[in-house]
């Protein structure tokens, strides 16, 4: 997950001093001050996010502009301010992991802010079964020590990147951390839930809650709402790209991800389904995903039968399962489809994954 | 075919688990010589009536295949390349990508060869099925033939598989490479192996959005040639606008303007591979191909 700056420095502690953010609200500022927008995206400088400020009424002016607006189409929900500190000697120093070398690499270069890329850097692949302290010689001395303190952090918080910029006499202005979501298990904090830029919706915080107390099968871990309008139940992450993209490519608009699979428990399908039929203005249901290993396929969908049954939908409701017990489910879906007059089609593997979407759209 | 035949003889990390368990009764039922399994502290046991060890000091394989949680993964990857097993596929989804990027390069130290994390397994039709690949229901999508594929999807490799059968069109070997921030095999390393292989004509890639690997493919191909077609597939297109955010896999993340679907397709196509935008445009291309 990416961290604001103001979660970020913290993680700094014991290894590199930093210039400490402030909340706003937590404290009396001092002049002048540096205030900063806390907000995910990059680019805050250019866009009015951080400002020097030197009075009150600066100040004042500062907090109301971001309260009223959001940045960039970012709510700004903390304002925090920090001590002017004279920019000399400023450096960019960031960690990654380089997925072609399949190495952490560091890049030191001078000419930091806004055009990493095109600057002449320093680049040191880290060959990760040697020191650290041995691998910094190509760097100017005065920096050595302070990038293996933040190579070590970058270690030991189990980041997927860390980046300084700038680092100002050794002390770091700002700083941006993505952590490893696979190594929360290592942490002793827990970070608060975020989807996007934006805060998650009521439908994402149940969604993800589904999994919490059950580790049978994932169902709804990933949700997301989006801003389309076809309802999506899908399985295996693999599949529900492609089926996202093939909804697209017929010109129709998901309106959530989310997958489930693993052969989870019916009522974890039913929580699951629950949450995907109360998105408002739906026109249309895929229920999709490759020939399953070991998924029960006639339990799973008596989760979503259940609900079907509740709801009673108008629109198409597509599904596209096969896997054990598949007979049973198609039979299951023919009798619901009876029962309450449900526009329900039902394909097996012998109707390719992507094809099913070309026949949803024939169907609007 | 690649990787792994007839002759290749098996271990099981965490033969004993749920997962384990299952795979060893479906690599069994394939034919594959599962010959060990290994669990700490379960010595002496025996799962479907493959003998289980403590340790990968006690078991003389050609492959293991890494079934135990994600926390424990790393040491089990330790312990097999340090045993001299020269082939480790891993199952286990979720594992620490600073344990992998630790892994890799101790493997690269001793000449081992690591596919995954997060890799469904690796199947020869008809002739060996290395981890969870063409268990149960699945297996109706797989046959024997001349298509190799590479897939950072493990769903995808079967969907991708049947669509093939159907058509009357077998592959040589299928490889789930899994979808990480970092992965020991990329799709490069594997479509090397391709190449000089006999049984393999054309080769699919099912790629996806973030990381690099497909570039990688593609400026390969620009600059060293391939002496096969290749067809590929590159899913999250419609993810272009959602940066910094995983979509199903882990490595399926745009940063910046690293791992971008229009990136990929670009550099392929001119690389002269043929890039298909409907997952089940891949059979028709193969036939043309074939």
């Amino acid at each position: 997950m990416k961290l604001k700056e103001y979660e970020s420095k913290p993680l700094l502690e014991g290894y590199i001093p930093f210039n400490p953010c402030t909340i706003v609200h937590d404290t009396k500022l001092v002049y002048p001050c540096v205030m900063k927008v806390q907000v995910q995206q990059n680019g805050r400088g250019k866009h009015g996010g951080v400002q020097v400020v030197q009075n009150e009424e600066q100040a004042h002016s500062f907090t109301s502009k971001w309260q009223e607006n959001n940045f960039n189409g970012e709510t700004v929900d903390v304002i925090t301010w920090e001590p002017l500190v004279d920019i000399v000697d400023e450096w960019y120093i960031g960690i990654i992991f380089n997925r072609s070398v399949r190495s952490p690499q560091i890049i030191v270069s001078q000419d930091g802010g806004s055009a990493i890329e095109s600057a002449d850097n320093t680049i040191i692949i880290v060959n990760i079964l040697e020191p650290i302290e041995r691998q910094v010689n190509s760097l100017p001395e005065h920096l050595r020590d302070t990038v293996c303190k933040l190579y070590h952090c970058f270690v030991d918080h189990d980041l997927r990147m860390l980046e300084v910029n700038p680092l100002v006499n050794g002390v770091a202005l700002d700083c941006v951390a993505v952590t490893d979501d696979d190594a929360n298990y290592r942490r002793s904090t827990t970070l608060s839930e975020r989807t996007l830029n934006r805060k998650a919706t009521t439908r994402e915080i149940s969604a993800r809650k589904i999994d919490e107390n059950d580790h049978r099968g994932v169902a709804g871990k990933t949700y997301m709402d989006l801003d389309g309008d076809i309802g999506i139940m899908t399985s295996g992450g693999g599949a529900t790209m492609t089926l996202m993209d093939a909804l697209e490519h017929y010109g129709l608009h998901p309106a959530n991800y989310t997958e489930y699979s693993g052969n989870p428990p019916q009522e974890k399908v039913e929580a699951l389904a629950r949450i995907v039929l109360s998105i408002p203005n739906l026109k249309a249901l895929l229920v999709a995903g490759v020939v399953a290993n070991f998924t029960d396929i006639h339990a799973t969908l008596q989760g979503l039968i259940t609900v079907l049954k509740e709801v009673k939908p108008s629109y198409p409701i597509i599904i596209r399962r096969a896997g054990p017990n598949d007979g049973l489910a198609k039979k299951a879906i023919e009798k619901l489809k009876q029962e309450c007059g449900l526009n329900i089609t039902y394909y097996d593997e012998t109707t390719s994954l992507t094809q099913v979407v070309e026949h949803l759209k024939e169907q609007l | 075919m690649i990787l792994v035949d007839e002759n290749t003889r098996y271990c099981i990390q965490g033969i004993t688990g749920k997962q384990g368990s299952r795979a060893c009764e479906t690599m069994l039922a394939a034919g594959s010589n599962v010959v060990a399994g290994v669990t700490p502290g379960k010595g002496g046991q025996e799962v479907h009536g493959v003998p289980v060890y403590n340790t990968m000091e006690d078991v003389d394989v050609d492959c293991t295949v890494v079934y135990v949680p994600p926390r424990f993964v790393k040491a089990a990857m330790v312990e097999a390349i340090e045993a001299g097993v020269k082939l480790i596929v891993v199952v286990t989804e979720n594992v620490p990508v600073h344990d992998t990027a630790y892994c890799y390069a101790l493997a690269q130290k001793y000449g081992a060869r690591i596919i995954g994390p997060s890799s469904v397994g690796v199947y020869s039709a008809g002739a060996s099925k290395c981890g969870s690949i063409a268990s149960g229901k699945s297996q109706i999508s797989f046959s024997k033939g001349p298509v190799g594929i590479i897939s950072r999807s493990g769903g995808m490799c079967s969907e991708t598989a049947l669509g093939l059968t159907q058509a009357g069109i077998g592959q040589s070997t299928v490889v789930g490479i899994g979808s990480d921030i970092i992965t020991g095999s990329t799709m490069l390393d594997i479509l090397k192996l391709f190449e000089s292989d006999d049984d393999t004509t054309v080769v699919v890639l099912y790629g996806e959005i973030g990381g690099d690997m497909e570039e990688n493919v593609a400026r390969y191909i620009i600059e060293h040639g391939y002496s096969k077609p290749v067809v590929a597939f590159i899913a999250g297109k419609f993810a272009s606008r959602f940066e910094d955010i995983s979509l199903g896999h882990a490595g399926a993340i745009i940063e910046g303007d690293n791992g971008r679907w229009e990136t990929k397709v670009k550099l392929l196509k001119e690389a002269g591979v043929h890039v298909v935008h409907l997952h089940h445009g891949i059979v028709a291309k193969v036939k043309e191909l074939l």
